[in-house]
């Protein structure tokens, strides 16, 4: 299983000081898909993601990506990785550097990786910039000056910068309001479409996972206890925690709200 | 007018910004919480609702800011008000909830030393366990003698509204407080609000973006753009009039 699909998961667990954060996790993915991974906090989701994009080394088990076993790679073959695989947190006001302009933040990994002339990595930025709907007049502005919904847009443009192949959304949409998190999941869809992106997207709002994700697994206390087709989870869900999450989903939706 | 918890009238703030250039912030913002109400506040990033909780204690420093109007707590005007008498108010009579209960609570400091703290700064020595019961968390050592990294999200923002409530203000200023959590706790936690509302008669000021806790929650929403309440009325009528704000 873990060498044909796009992304194979097998057996992951990663222990801090002898506690278990994630235990025995599988899964797979296929390219060009969306998994939503719903749970309360502390359940591992952003274990899981931090494994998944190298910031953190399983205690066991394998992560499969295009036919390479990540857990086997040397340096090198790692740091080219990386570029394949982004990870935008929650909060991009303390991902970004709020002294840098929009274009350091966004040619920065091209910088990094010596990708480019200066004046290719800037033509590059105000595609990017583009890519997510800022203006590239924008690009001279600080960090500190954009709103939320722009800082996070910032953020994305910098993680495709490197033209990823798996995205991981660690409840990069929280601090959102509707129309912005409207606008932006719309460019997730669309990026999808263009570039056969994957998506790993991590949410407390299922309404959100059930738009964009095909498929969702369920975390608790460090295993997935649930990974369905969304339109099956939804119509008949299995774990109790599934069944928890969905009534709590339907009680905060505007439906749900006593008349 | 006064008969209100709190009354704001043509609130309207000004920035200058870094290039000299004055941007503004708030424009003639003026509306009313009836005591024992919630009223919710709901707009885009970036369209000044956090500015307007700022203001509301008359936290915004004077350069780079200019605030005018009037905010009044209970017939008190705040805007006019001496920095010790309002170091008196906040805290005691209007209080703040912030998103995040992580950045909002000293990591290294026991969690029955914060709340205690709130009670203290106001020359209180009791009701600490009565204030853990008011919030649903149980007074046991393992609760009280927690840093916050040991509890949960959930439990967290419950101590972060003990510390609120300690004084039982008039007016809990409560900024996006269920960002951070899953959707069970957010439902448990506007269940608090209701019943905090109902017990202590304290009023709401609710800050969120999500249509449908406003519509558990709040009596009354408020519709912020671009610096401006530009809709006033029930979470139906509100949101029930197209899908321009809500999903």
């Amino acid at each position: 299983m873990p060498a044909d699909s796009f992304l194979g998961v097998r057996g992951l667990s990663k222990t801090f000081a002898g506690r278990p954060a994630i235990q025995n996790v599988t899964f797979s993915l296929e390219r060009g898909r969306t998994l939503g991974l719903v749970g309360p906090s502390g359940s591992g989701k952003s274990t899981l993601a931090l494994c998944l994009s190298f910031f953190e080394t399983p205690t066991s088990g394998e992560i499969w990506l295009d036919g390479q076993n990540l857990c086997r790679l040397n340096r090198r073959q790692r740091s080219l990785m990386r570029a394949d695989i982004q990870l935008i947190f929650q909060e991009p006001a303390s991902s970004l550097n709020p002294r840098f302009t929009a274009a350091q933040i966004v040619t920065e990994p091209l910088l990094i990786r010596g990708i480019g002339t200066a004046q290719t990595r800037l033509l590059r930025a105000s595609e990017l910039m583009a890519t997510v709907g800022l203006s590239p007049h924008a690009l001279a502005t600080p960090a500190l000056e954009f709103s939320g919904g722009e800082r996070q847009r910032l953020a994305i443009a910098r993680a495709l910068a490197l033209q990823p192949k798996l995205l991981i959304l660690d409840e990069s949409f929280s601090g959102l309001d509707l129309s912005v998190e409207a606008q932006v999941s719309s460019l997730l869809l669309d990026l999808q479409q263009r570039h056969g992106l994957t998506y790993i997207l991590i949410s407390h709002d299922l309404a959100l996972v059930w738009r964009l994700a095909g498929e969702i697994a369920v975390m608790d206390h460090g295993s997935i206890v649930e990974h369905a087709p969304v339109a099956g989870l939804l119509a008949g869900p299995q774990h109790p925690l599934t069944i928890e999450l969905l009534n709590a989903s339907l009680a905060l939706s505007l439906d749900g709200a006593p008349a | 007018m006064s008969s209100g918890a709190l009354t704001v009238r043509d609130l309207t703030v000004d920035l200058l910004s870094v290039r000299n250039i004055t941007v503004p912030v708030l424009s003639d913002v003026s509306f009313q919480v009836a005591p024992g109400t919630i009223v919710g506040l709901f707009g885009e990033s970036g369209c000044g609702k956090t500015t307007l909780a700022l203001a509301l204690l008359n936290l915004l420093p004077a350069p780079p800011y200019r605030v005018r109007g009037s905010v009044q707590l209970r017939g008190f005007e705040l805007l006019s008000a001496a920095e010790p008498q309002l170091q008196r108010i906040r805290g005691a009579e209007i209080s703040l909830v912030f998103q995040d209960p992580l950045l909002a609570l000293n990591p290294v400091m026991r969690v029955r030393h914060q709340v205690a703290e709130a009670l203290r700064a106001h020359g209180r020595h009791d009701g600490l366990d009565s204030l853990f019961g008011l919030v649903g968390l149980p007074a046991t050592p393992r609760m009280l003698d927690a840093y916050p990294h040991q509890l949960s999200g959930g439990e967290r923002q419950r101590v972060v509204i003990a510390q609120a409530l300690a004084c039982r203000p008039a007016l809990v200023v409560a900024d996006e407080p269920f960002t951070a959590l899953d959707a069970p706790r957010v439902v448990e936690l506007s269940s608090l609000f209701r019943d905090l509302v109902e017990k202590l008669q304290i009023s709401f000021l609710l800050i969120s973006h999500s249509p449908g806790v406003l519509a558990r929650t709040a009596e009354k929403v408020l519709v912020m753009q671009a610096g401006r309440i530009v809709d006033c009325g029930t979470p139906r009528q509100v949101f029930g009039k197209g899908t321009a704000h809500a999903r």
